[in-house]
């Protein structure tokens, strides 16, 4: 009776057997990362087919351009960052990049730290969701992908100022809305 | 501050969110990068059957050019034909002397200046300051189609008679002409510089002497 041990292959392994193009390491590489490349580009991009269109173009970028990788960094964020180019050429090419919308302030600002708990990443992704294309980009930007507010203004080709005003603008817009999600959580914790 | 914790909250919860992907996405990606490798070998697909192309229709062109040459039977000339075999050899060239009354009278005027001799005479006298000719050596016997005449008016005039130089020269790539066409057509040419009795009497005296020529090499 034969045994088959799956080994667990290191990342390294699997980025070796990218370079030589093996259709395997290609498949367990994509497999390990596609799911968490998809929400991020979702968070972009917000229809979901659109997203995975993206997300599958930045792929075959990546396999082709694995020997460019240097093993300096992560190579998760490297992956992440040709993820959030093709996410925003995705936008410059269909040109929905609002940048100026009013938002109404929140009259009371929630408490994050009692509604931490009860909510989930799904809400947070619909919440991003509701932002115009402009905030949503910038706040992607700058609140999850770490980038700076001048690296933001040159990859966007805006103001630093723009940039500044957008993320306090979806601040603000998220801020409201979730405001309104802790009195919705009130409501229903009372209620039960 | 509380807008830096909208953003921690935010970057805690999503940033390693994952979604369910779709069963087909792999293959989708495999089907992308396969289609970028064939349109990476399209230019050169392009450019071979191009440069395929090209030389077949270049052979087809030379081809038809060459069938065209061999067909060249007459040409006329201003006041006269001359036939000639389908073999490209000149023959001897007929000169319809035959002049209309009108024209006559210049051919008249031109005599005084250039005297009415038999070819054979005319260049033995005039031979050496009518035409120089270059490269003779290499001129084989008859005309030989490699060997294209051009004709050239020298600038050096001899009481009012027109001197036609003929250089001849190696052909390489000017088979389409034949030699009395291009003869003829210089001569044409010519005609808006000169007037037409010199100019016909300059072509006679140049195929007397082309004839002689002709006649020395045989011999």
């Amino acid at each position: 009776m034969k045994v088959f041990i799956n080994k667990s292959k290191t990342e390294e392994d699997l980025i070796a057997g990218c370079i030589k193009q093996k259709a395997s390491a290609q498949r367990a590489l994509f497999d390990k990362y596609s799911g968490r490349m998809l929400s991020l580009c979702r968070r972009y991009v917000k229809d979901v087919l659109e997203a995975e269109g993206v997300m599958i173009t930045a792929f075959t970028k990546i396999f082709e351009r694995i020997d460019q990788y240097t093993g300096e960094g992560n190579f998760e964020g490297w992956m992440k960052r040709i993820m959030v180019n093709e996410s925003l050429q995705y936008l410059r090419k269909h040109k929905n990049m609002q940048l100026n919308i009013d938002i109404e302030e929140a009259h009371h600002l929630p408490n994050l730290d009692a509604m931490e708990d009860h909510l989930q990443t799904e809400d947070l992704m619909q919440l991003i969701a509701e932002l115009p294309v402009g905030y949503r980009t910038v706040f992607n930007l700058y609140a999850i992908e770490g980038f700076s507010h001048k690296e933001i203004a040159e990859q966007l080709k805006i103001n630093e100022n723009t940039s500044k005003s957008q993320l306090s603008r979806a601040r603000v817009y998220l801020q409201k809305r979730l405001a309104e999600m802790e009195q919705e959580i009130a409501i229903s914790h009372g209620n039960s | 501050m509380e807008t830096h914790k909208i953003d921690q909250l935010f970057k805690q919860k999503l940033d390693r969110h994952s979604e369910p992907v779709s069963a087909d996405a792999f293959a989708k990606v495999q089907a992308q990068m396969k289609g970028k490798k064939q349109k990476k070998g399209f230019p050169w697909m392009i450019a071979a059957s191009v440069s395929i192309l090209l030389v077949l229709s270049f052979g087809l062109v030379y081809n038809f050019n060459q069938a065209e040459e061999q067909n060249i039977a007459k040409i006329e000339l201003n006041n006269g034909l001359i036939s000639f075999s389908d073999k490209l050899t000149v023959q001897k060239p007929e000169i319809d002397e035959e002049i209309p009354a009108q024209e006559a009278v210049q051919k008249e005027k031109a005599s005084k200046a250039v005297q009415p001799t038999t070819p054979v005479k005319l260049v033995e006298e005039d031979y050496s300051r009518m035409a120089s000719i270059e490269k003779v050596s290499g001129f084989d016997a008859d005309f030989n189609i490699n060997l294209v005449p051009e004709l050239r008016l020298s600038p050096i005039k001899h009481e009012n008679k027109v001197i036609v130089e003929i250089h001849y020269a190696y052909a390489e790539t000017k088979k389409e002409e034949n030699i009395l066409v291009k003869s003829n057509n210089k001569l044409k040419s010519l005609a808006s510089e000169f007037s037409l009795a010199e100019l016909r009497s300059a072509k006679n005296e140049l195929f007397a002497s082309a004839f002689q020529f002709n006649k020395k090499e045989n011999n």
